[in-house]
């Protein structure tokens, strides 16, 4: 498993859709900062706003763009079959990969966490806000939920890698999911408070979220963003929860992956 | 035989589509265009907004605010009020701590004629940041002055004292509250808080509409001020605006910097020209 994680974090580091995702990311970045100056009021927390949602953003593609390089793209080519001629199970070499992709994020996480830090104080240059933001470890664990979620991400893409015989299948289903995760807060909130009184869509729609809601997790239950913005921190129950849910949901996909993989013939 | 576009036919097919293109776009600049106008069009349904930012509900707000950011008021007519109201409203909804959204919904929206969207997000914002008194604050004097009810007003203003935290604005709370329940409504006590809150905002065109706001209700006071006067004197109300000057209580009525004027109400009292009579 070590050879793989190791050997998945250096074509990772190489691999040029990540070089383009991550300079997507630090451009992201620039952008959270040149969206703080629009601001009259609070322009650091409005920098800091965007930059998370980019750090979230930038993450998701990160995490599936390595599941596409290092476990689509080689079933995709058939390198896969030279993995898989050592004497060691399939699954050690999806968890192996899932290390890598792991580590990988961390890293990205932290650069652009660092980055971000730097383009929130710079733009609070000319103007001191009301509200102090709370930049060390209320930052740092919002960084840290957005890279949990990602690896979610992550480990449903591995799982449609395992089966899909399409190399583009596990990025454009990942996508959809991250999507699909993060906006079932919003979805569920919008629902039961009455959806602006359109009685119609809630019936229609509230069924079909009541069986979304156990088979995709609420992905906004990651996002603690508003301990760093506005210093108020989230209970800590609902924290461990969301990492006991989110820690559960990876191992569920990987367990679904390995034995899909297990059975899966390569012609 | 695989089929080969070469030589004349090429060409002629090249010259065909420049001719059909040409046409095409011909017949579309003299068609009508739907009327698109330059400030807020539209407001998408919330969960359009929160899918369309990827599912994330803080830049949902986020994009949406800068909207309400980059319009620019002096173009603005009753329907782009409508739409910045429905804005706001789903900013609040997204993001209900997002500080720009209250201030501006705050200083913007219950000028005109959105009371209701602006209690609605300051409602939410007072609820969200619990460590902020100032939506506290806003919410009292939007019950001050555009309901006309100060002592409603007072009970908001007095719910921010134990989120203040120095003693000075804490008793500057109170002896608001305590004014406004006492000596009830005072357009020229309205005029000092804008004026208020336009030196507490950032150099630019929110603070010069702030500044504007402030004028013209100062403005209003001295009219109002001048026509107690005028029935002190003369021991009846006033019949015109225009009385004030031709009984020499003030040299000329103030320019209004908005263009809508001042008028007089049923029992003779200036009051601002109602929003809508506007031309533009």
């Amino acid at each position: 498993m070590l050879e793989f994680a190791l050997s998945g974090l250096r074509s990772g580091l190489r691999g040029k859709s990540f070089q383009a995702v991550f300079i997507l990311g630090v451009l992201m970045i620039g952008i959270a900062y040149l969206s703080g100056l629009f601001s009259p009021r609070q322009p650091q927390t409005v920098a800091l706003d965007v930059g998370f949602s980019g750090i979230r953003f930038s993450l998701v593609l990160l995490n599936l763009f390595w599941v596409q390089e290092l476990v689509a793209r080689e079933i995709d080519r058939r390198v896969i079959l030279f993995s898989l001629a050592y004497p060691v199970s399939r699954g050690a070499f999806l968890a192996g990969r899932f290390v890598a992709i792991l580590i990988l994020s961390t890293l990205a996480a932290t650069v652009l966490g660092l980055l971000l830090l730097l383009a929130v104080v710079m733009v609070g240059g000319g103007y001191s806000q009301e509200f102090e933001l709370a930049l060390g470890v209320p930052f740092w664990s919002a960084v840290a939920g957005f890279a949990i979620d990602a690896a979610v991400v992550a480990a449903f893409a591995l799982c449609i890698a395992a089966l899909s015989t399409v190399a583009v299948l596990p990025l454009a289903l990942g996508a959809a999911f991250a999507v699909a995760g993060k906006s079932l807060g919003a979805t569920i909130a919008y629902l039961s408070q009455g959806a602006d009184g359109d009685e119609e869509l809630v019936a229609s729609y509230d069924p079909a979220i009541e069986l979304v809601k156990w088979l995709v997790p609420d992905l906004s239950r990651l996002d603690w963003r508003e301990w760093a913005m506005y210093q108020l921190p989230p209970g800590a129950g609902e924290v461990t929860w969301a990492v006991v849910m989110a820690v559960a949901y990876i191992v569920l996909l990987l367990v679904c992956a390995s034995l899909l993989f297990a059975r899966r013939e390569f012609s | 035989m695989p089929f080969r576009l070469s030589g004349l036919p090429l060409v002629v097919l090249g010259i065909l589509s420049a001719l059909v293109y040409g046409s095409a776009a011909q017949r579309l600049a003299e068609g009508p265009r739907a009327s698109a106008k330059p400030e807020l069009l539209i407001a998408l349904p919330r969960f359009a907004q929160v899918l369309m930012a990827g599912g994330d509900r803080y830049l949902a707000a986020n994009l949406a605010g800068f909207r309400v950011l980059v319009a620019d008021t002096g173009r603005m007519g009753a329907d782009d009020y409508a739409v910045q109201a429905k804005l706001q409203r789903d900013i609040a909804w997204f993001n209900p701590a997002h500080e720009d959204n209250y201030y501006i919904a705050a200083a913007i929206l219950p000028w005109n004629d959105q009371v209701d969207a602006a209690e609605y997000v300051l409602r939410k914002a007072s609820d969200a940041r619990i460590f902020d008194w100032y939506p506290l604050f806003q919410y009292g004097f939007l019950s001050y002055h555009f309901r006309k009810d100060p002592a409603t007003g007072a009970q908001w203003l007095l719910k921010g004292v134990p989120r203040v935290k120095n003693q000075q604005d804490e008793w500057a709370l109170q002896n608001l509250a305590a004014a406004w329940i006492e000596k009830g409504y005072d357009t020229a006590n309205a005029a000092g808080m804008v004026s208020a809150m336009a030196d507490d905002s950032p150099q630019g065109a929110f603070r010069n509409y702030l500044k504007v706001r402030a004028q013209r209700l100062r403005d209003l006071a001295k009219l109002q001020d001048a026509a107690k006067r005028f029935r002190e004197r003369f021991g009846k109300g006033l019949e015109k605006l225009e009385d004030l000057v031709s009984s020499g209580l003030i040299a000329e009525i103030p320019a209004d910097p908005l263009g809508f004027g001042y008028g007089l109400d049923a029992s003779g009292s200036p009051i601002f020209n109602s929003t809508g009579s506007k031309k533009k």
